[in-house]
């Protein structure tokens, strides 16, 4: 297969942090709620993998912290991506892996919308029909050749 | 024939059936039933078959049945012939990949022939065309010639003329890495020990088509090559001969005008690495477009992050031109200053930046460049700075001076140099420079931060300004430094009198310092003492002045806490000494110069620790540094020094006796073993207790132990005892217990710590009182004495301290005790040094407590202390060895339902060394403790469910997902899964992140 965007710019990205080695005390008392942000899901998804690149979508710019939206208390999330060049075959395949990511690491009270930015793809209009229609999400993942591509990306790198 | 190998030539390639006859095979060989030479007359037919497959799998058979058996098996002839079979069955593409398996191992494991070594190479050059063969095979293919790189240099010395020209040429195209490196690590090898020199033009055609290298390593890296291991190979290849030279200058400099970043690094990078060795010829030659280019990337195109390369390359370029001597020199700076020295002529040309930054970097490190361009230019230069300029102008050239300033101070220029006439000039300009009041002169800042910097470098030109122009600018940074709002000034001022240190280290002294010490007396309502004290540390390690510091901060101290400042402010500065002794000790020949402070030290803060305790009173809450402190002391004072001290100590504490040296209030009396103590009380226990651990056996034995007699220890038992205070209570023990550990004769000290423990401490046990914790504190400690010494009572006595969790009072006393008797954290890690557990006896007693806490836990019914005492044991117990795990794991699971965070906590950390080390153990449980941990992950409405309990039970969840084989977790993979969706909701951050990490690592669980 022919990489489509051979020498995609990489960007300088944050340092990848260990959750098992982060120091925090949990002898901690307080139970007041610290409410889901955009950092934190930020957090979950810049490291998925680019299914073309051994680069991640963060390294990529593919997605932003500012393009994350969350309204804890309104149960909503939405993430816009920005797909390396305007015919990039894999935005469909970043926006489900992006899904999947969302679907495992958020509680199941929130509505999630994946969306392609506006005008960074020649069909973004399909893409975004495609990315939020749940059963053509459903169907997609019961593809078990899909699903492996998709687990691929989502496998986190030391 | 053989009827392994028979099986073997019929079954398919990597079946059962060939891997068991070929085991069985290896194994005849080994055990001498059957020989190499039976199994090559056996396959005499198979191995010159017409029929490729047949053929291939009986070379492979002879190959792995040779290279699997024992050595002694194997005679040097056997290997001398397998090779040469190896070596013809080259041109064999079918059998390619076992004949070089057979050539690698038999290179690699026997001493061969020299005549069949020379062959080697020769076959191989002639049969094999390597980008023809896969990956594998190419891969044995650089093995082998690595190898004989290596092992075999002088027979390829023999044949070099055919080795060297064949290899070239052999080994091109390769685009492997791995192999690549080999290429250069050979060619290396090439050009330093063989004769290159006939093939020059090809080893570097060979070796240049690789240049600029890049290469992305694969995810995990497990070739474990990176990218700058390929251009450091690569950059050392290409200037490893002279006459590389010729061909690569120009090539390099053509590439330095290339598109991509990396190849001008890379390129900049050889062209000067080669400096020394390529010939001068091909430099010089290539003058004018070496300088064209750099003038124009330096100018124009290089970019930010390629500026400063380039800027370097031109200061390395002036060395390697001076090696043809100043002529060369006068031409490469010629062509390299003339255009700037005209653009800055013209002041505000838009180039003026760079020719200030190309002209100082072509003089930088040749003294001979920098005093010609000096005399050109510094003239015309003073001049225009006298003049009125504009303040962008003016700003601009006043860098310049500084800058050429600093090169002339890293030249040690003398005093006759030119620069020195204009002494005045360049004294009141860059004074001028500051006092600028033009509220709108955006240039401002950048004029003081020069102004700043030229005093600096005139200041360090010798003999340049008087001392008492130096003690102005002096003053001036420390103004600066104590009173400016901006940070970068502030340091950049620090940075000048650390600079001016080394010349004018009286002044700093007795200027700086003293400022300081009194801007730290101040009240300082900000946190601006953290900047005056990192200021001062500084100051203090670079002008050697540790003495008159620590002395000056306990002094400021003592001062504090009178004032009562804040307790950040005052452990800041016991911080602020301990930083300073640190990066003393750190510094060549400055150890003498800290142990000659500690005298200082230890009369200050032991007057003021007596002092205060006297008085009892309680300011003092910050004295964990000074205990840390006195540690650093003992590593690095003598023998004699640590007695010494250590008499002083016992002398305070034993005698009552104070120094006469110490300033102290005599009315009331010391007593150093104040029940009652407060905290400078408790700092002096620390101290003795430090000292005790740390001095060696012989001075123990001398001092202490002589002074700390036996009435002197009854004392102290009576008076831990009888206190009501804990922390007191808890040191005296641990110096009790040090003491113990440390005393020689066993047999006295055991005898009383039975009769402390069953006539002082049993008669406070076994008694009605409400309040036990001090005796079962000092209990714990005596038993943990004889818990290291194996003492046979101490089973009977730590069931004794078990049995007191019946009672309801005492139960988290006892405990506490385990903890102090089991756990290693207790005490300091040189006080883990001083002794050795014996292992079996240990596992005895520790299995012994365990049975009989589960007995009592059985038999009562308040139980949850028993439970928290259960968990603490395993936890601090090696799992491996406790025998009743029987009878433990349903308690312990049991006690997964318990709403107590304190029960539930521990029980988790058991389960998740049980586990990590036993997994197997726990399979028949799985599912249960699964549910139960799932459980214990959910918050909401389970207060005891704490934020310790939920983190711990996602931990272990994690690690039972890497533990156990996927068929044992895939049942209960989605209940895991549904049921975590409560903690990816949890009100703590962390929690959340835990929980989504957990939650991955079960989502890749799969059949």
């Amino acid at each position: 297969m022919t990489v489509l965007n051979a020498n995609p710019v990489v960007y300088e990205v944050a340092e990848k942090i260990d959750i098992t080695k982060v120091k925090y005390d949990i002898n901690e008392q307080d139970e007041t709620r610290e409410p889901i942000d955009n950092e934190e899901v930020f957090d979950l998804i810049r490291t998925i993998n680019d299914p073309e690149h051994p680069l991640t979508l963060e390294q990529l710019n593919v997605i932003r912290l500012e393009s994350v939206h969350v309204e804890d208390s309104n149960n909503y999330v939405s993430v816009t991506f920005f797909p390396t060049i305007p015919h990039c075959s894999m935005a469909t395949l970043i926006g489900l892996c992006i899904r999947v990511r969302l679907l495992r690491s958020l509680p199941s009270r929130f509505k999630i919308d994946i969306f392609v930015a506006e005008g960074t793809h020649q069909s973004d209009a399909a893409v975004n029909k495609q990315l939020n229609d749940k059963e053509r999400v459903a169907a997609a993942l019961e593809n078990s050749h899909l699903l492996k591509v998709v687990n691929q990306c989502l496998i986190e790198k030391e | 024939m053989i009827p392994e190998i028979q099986t073997f030539i019929e079954s398919k390639n990597n079946t059962k059936e060939s891997f068991d006859s070929l085991n069985q095979l290896i194994q005849s060989v080994n055990n001498r039933d059957v020989s190499i030479l039976m199994i090559v007359e056996d396959l005499s037919e198979t191995l010159i078959s017409t029929d490729p497959k047949i053929r291939a799998k009986g070379i492979e058979l002879l190959i792995r049945v040779f290279c699997n058996c024992k050595k002694e098996t194997i005679t040097p002839k056997m290997a001398s012939v397998i090779l040469k079979f190896c070596l013809e069955r080259l041109n064999d593409l079918h059998s390619l990949q076992s004949s070089l398996d057979g050539i690698l191992y038999i290179l690699q494991n026997f001493e061969i022939n020299h005549e069949i070594i020379k062959e080697t190479p020769k076959i191989m050059i002639d049969e094999l065309i390597i980008p023809g063969y896969q990956q594998t095979v190419r891969q044995i293919i650089f093995k082998i010639y690595e190898l004989l790189a290596d092992k075999y240099l002088e027979d390829l010395r023999s044949i070099e003329d055919i080795f060297v020209p064949g290899f070239v040429q052999a080994v091109e195209s390769e685009k492997d890495p791995r192999n690549i490196m080999v290429i250069f690590k050979i060619i290396k090898i090439i050009v330093d020990e063989l004769n290159y020199k006939p093939y020059v033009e090809d080893i570097f055609e060979l070796i240049f088509c690789y240049f600029p290298i890049t290469f992305k390593a694969p995810p995990g890296n497990v070739i474990k090559i990176t990218s700058e291991d390929l251009k450091d190979a690569l950059k050392k290849c290409l200037i490893s001969a002279p006459e590389f030279s010729k061909f690569a200058i120009p090539q390099l400099i053509e590439k330095l005008t290339s598109r991509l970043d990396n190849t001008k690094r890379d390129s900049l990078d050889v062209l000067i690495a080669g400096g020394n060795i390529y010939n001068f010829e091909d430099y010089a030659d290539n003058l004018n477009s070496l300088t064209e280019i750099l003038r124009d990337e330096a100018f124009d195109n290089a970019g930010e992050s390629l500026e400063q390369d380039f800027i370097n390359a031109i200061t390395s370029f002036t060395n390697i031109y001076s090696r043809g001597g100043n002529e060369w020199v006068d031409k490469y700076i010629d062509e390299m200053t003339t255009k700037p020295i005209s653009h800055i002529k013209d002041f505000g040309h838009p180039r003026g930046k760079f020719s200030r930054n190309i002209i100082c970097a072509v003089i930088k490190e040749n003294e001979y460049a920098f005093t010609k361009i000096i005399n050109k230019i510094f003239p015309e230069l003073m001049e225009k700075i006298k003049q009125p300029n504009p303040p962008s102008v003016q700003s601009f050239l006043m860098e310049y001076v500084r800058n050429i300033l600093t090169i002339a101070n890293l030249h040690n220029i003398k005093e006759d140099h030119m620069i020195y006439q204009y002494k005045d000039t360049l004294i009141t300009s860059f004074y001028k420079l500051k006092e600028n009041d033009d509220e709108e002169n955006e240039f401002k800042k950048d004029m003081e931060i020069t102004s700043i910097g030229g005093l600096y470098e005139l200041a360090n030109l010798k003999g340049f300004l008087t001392n008492e122009q130096i003690k102005e600018i002096i003053d001036e940074y420390n103004n600066k430094l104590l009173l400016d709002s901006r940070e970068d000034i502030r340091k950049l001022c620090l940075k000048s009198l650390i600079g001016l240190s080394s010349t004018n280290s009286d002044l700093i002294t007795s200027i700086t310092l003293p400022l300081l010490y009194d801007r730290l007396k101040e009240d300082m309502v900000d946190s601006h003492y953290e900047w005056i004290l990192q200021s001062t540390e500084d100051i203090t390690v670079e002008c050697k002045f540790y003495e008159d510091t620590i002395s000056k901060l306990i002094d400021i101290y003592e001062r504090g806490i009178e004032e009562k400042k804040s307790n950040e402010y005052l452990s800041r500065l016991l911080e602020s000494i301990k930083n300073i002794i640190e990066r003393g000790i750190q510094i060549d020949n400055d150890q003498e110069l800290i142990v000659n402070c500690f005298p200082i030290f230890k009369d200050n803060i032991l007057r003021i620790l007596i002092n205060y305790s006297k008085q009892q009173r309680e300011e003092l809450s910050t004295i964990n540094y000074i205990s840390i402190i006195f540690q650093i002391f003992m590593n690095i004072l003598d023998e004699n020094q640590i007695k010494k001290f250590n008499e002083e100590i016992l002398k305070i504490f034993i005698d009552k006796k104070l120094p006469n040296i110490m300033d102290i209030d005599n009315t009331t009396e010391f007593d150093p073993l104040n029940e009652n103590s407060p905290k400078s009380q408790t700092c002096l226990i620390d101290i003795l207790i430090t000292v005790t651990t740390n001095i060696s056996q012989k001075i123990f034995d001398s001092t202490t132990s002589k002074k700390i007699n036996e009435k002197y220890l009854n004392k102290l038992v009576k008076s831990v005892i009888n206190t009501l205070n804990s922390y007191f209570s808890n040191l005296a023990s641990k110096l009790i217990f040090i003491y113990c550990i440390r005393f020689n004769n066993e047999k006295k000290i055991q005898k009383n710590i039975k009769n402390w423990i069953e006539k002082d401490i049993y008669s406070i046990i076994n008694s009605n009182m409400v309040f036990k914790e001090t005796a079962i504190i000092l209990f714990s400690w005596l038993c943990k004495v004889l818990y290291i010494k194996a003492n046979e009572n101490v089973t009977k006595y730590i069931m004794k301290l078990v049995n007191i969790i019946h009672d309801k009072n005492h139960a988290s006393s006892c405990v506490n005790g385990l903890k102090i008797i089991f756990d290693k954290d207790v005490i300091s890690e040189d006080s883990n040094k001083l002794y050795t557990v014996d292992k079996e006896f240990e596992e005895n007693l520790i299995n012994t407590l365990i049975e009989e806490i589960i007995t009592i836990y059985k038999n009562s019914e308040n139980n949850i202390y028993c439970i928290i005492a259960l968990g603490l044991l395993l936890k601090l117990s090696d799992i491996r060895t406790v025998s009743n795990k029987d009878e433990i794991k349903p308690i312990m699971l049991y006690s997964l339902t318990l709403p107590n965070s304190e029960v539930l906590s521990s029980s988790i950390e058991f389960f998740s060394i049980y586990v990590s080390t036993l997994p197997s153990e726990l399979k028949d449980d799985l599912i249960t403790l699964i549910k139960y941990l799932i459980s214990l992950t959910k918050a909401k409405n389970n207060p005891h469910n704490t934020i310790k309990v939920r983190v711990l039970s996602l931990k272990l969840l994690d690690i039972i997902s890497k533990s156990y084989e996927s068929y044992e977790l895939l049942p209960i993979k989605q209940t895991v899964l549904n049921e975590l969706d409560n903690a990816l909701d949890d009100n703590k951050k962390y929690v959340r992140k835990m929980a989504v990490h957990c939650r991955n690592q079960w989502f890749t669980i799969i059949n």
